[in-house]
């Protein structure tokens, strides 16, 4: 035990005096936190906007029951007409763990309108095709500091670099 | 798209041969000579048709375009035999739901919603008590309550693993060689 508490002392002191490592180390911990706080961004604003769209078609609703003989048809109960005036919307909330992985989260919509003149499949994957090259370069979230800059920290740290 | 679009029944165009084929078609079921002596509304069904027409059309076009997306998705994912920081990445958005496959069944989900939606509406139409011609019925408050809302369901665990097979095969091949290459030079290496 007294060993180990020695071999632990030396290698701090070796890291420590090693400005080259101590750098590496506060830019990863700086990616990391940025990695982090990129794929918590992107899940509460994926969030925020779902609960506007929610509160948007409540409220459309209730005006539609509101204003019903004044403003729409007055038909609007007759089935085809409802979809045309009933804010229908498909929802895909975020994964919990999105802020540890973005993926390709950015470039897809997570909402889609319901309706009867189009289809909810839409161009939004002709940029995958487009662009497959962002399958390999991605974002810089966390699982990117985990993937790629953990295997370099490590060399760093256990190489005597610089 | 466009075209194959327009070549299938228009549900406002009463000059259209399919929907002529239809309307015989039912005027004979029913055995009557003209659509407004229909118990029904002929209205819906020609709307419906239409519906699944265009849903065919859809399906033809998208299809090809799933895929040319699998395939490069197939293909990436074996590129892990050689680079293993690619499955590494398709694993964790992979299971972390935010990859192209995930979406890919957020869409699927969100169609099959709009077309059972629609289909209910243009049924409720066509046999919930109207008359061709009649725009103005209006179903009750019960069955607008019925219809319920979209509800994404995430994949399961096993359905996201097949997905990732070949990612986790590649995964299982470059621990098993790591382990092989450390293993044998092991023992070569002399300690200072």
């Amino acid at each position: 035990m007294r060993n180990l508490i020695v071999i632990i002392q030396n290698r701090f002191r070796h890291f420590a005096r090693n400005s080259f490592k101590t750098v590496s180390l506060i830019l990863f911990i700086g990616a990391a936190v940025y990695g982090l706080q990129n794929g918590y961004g992107l899940f509460q604003k994926q969030n925020k906007e779902i609960t506007t769209i929610k509160t948007k078609n409540e409220e459309y609703v209730q005006k539609i029951v509101a204003d019903r003989y004044d403003k729409l048809d007055e038909h609007f109960k007759e089935p085809f007409i409802a979809i045309w005036n009933a804010p229908s919307t498909a929802i895909k909330s975020p994964s919990s763990l999105m802020p540890f992985t973005i993926g390709q989260a950015e470039q897809f919509g997570y909402y889609k309108q319901v309706t009867n003149w189009s289809s909810t499949f839409d161009s939004d994957l002709a940029e995958e095709i487009a662009n497959p090259e962002r399958l390999t370069s991605g974002t810089l979230d966390f699982s990117f500091v985990v993937l790629y800059l953990l295997p370099v920290l490590v060399i760093v740290l256990l190489f005597n670099i610089g | 798209m466009q075209d194959d679009r327009s070549k299938g029944i228009d549900g406002h165009n009463p000059s259209d041969k399919r929907e002529e084929e239809l309307k015989q078609k039912v005027l004979a079921e029913y055995k009557v000579d003209s659509v407004q002596q229909l118990p029904i509304n002929f209205d819906g069904i020609v709307m419906q048709e239409d519906e699944e027409y265009g849903n065919q059309v859809w399906d033809k076009h998208f299809g090809k375009n799933y895929a040319i997306l699998q395939e490069q998705k197939n293909v990436y994912q074996l590129s892990g035999f050689f680079n293993p920081f690619a499955s590494l990445q398709s694993a964790s958005m992979g299971f972390s739901g935010s990859d192209m496959l995930h979406h890919l069944d957020f869409l699927r989900q969100a169609e099959h919603y709009r077309r059972d939606l629609i289909k209910t509406l243009n049924d409720k139409h066509a046999y919930g008590g109207s008359k061709t011609g009649n725009w103005s019925w209006e179903a009750d408050n019960s069955f607008y309550k019925a219809i319920k809302d979209f509800e994404y369901k995430n994949l399961l665990f096993a359905t996201a693993l097949n997905l990732y097979l070949i990612v986790m095969l590649c995964l299982a091949f470059w621990v098993a060689l790591a382990t092989l290459i450390v293993t044998l030079t092991a023992k070569k290496i002399k300690l200072v």
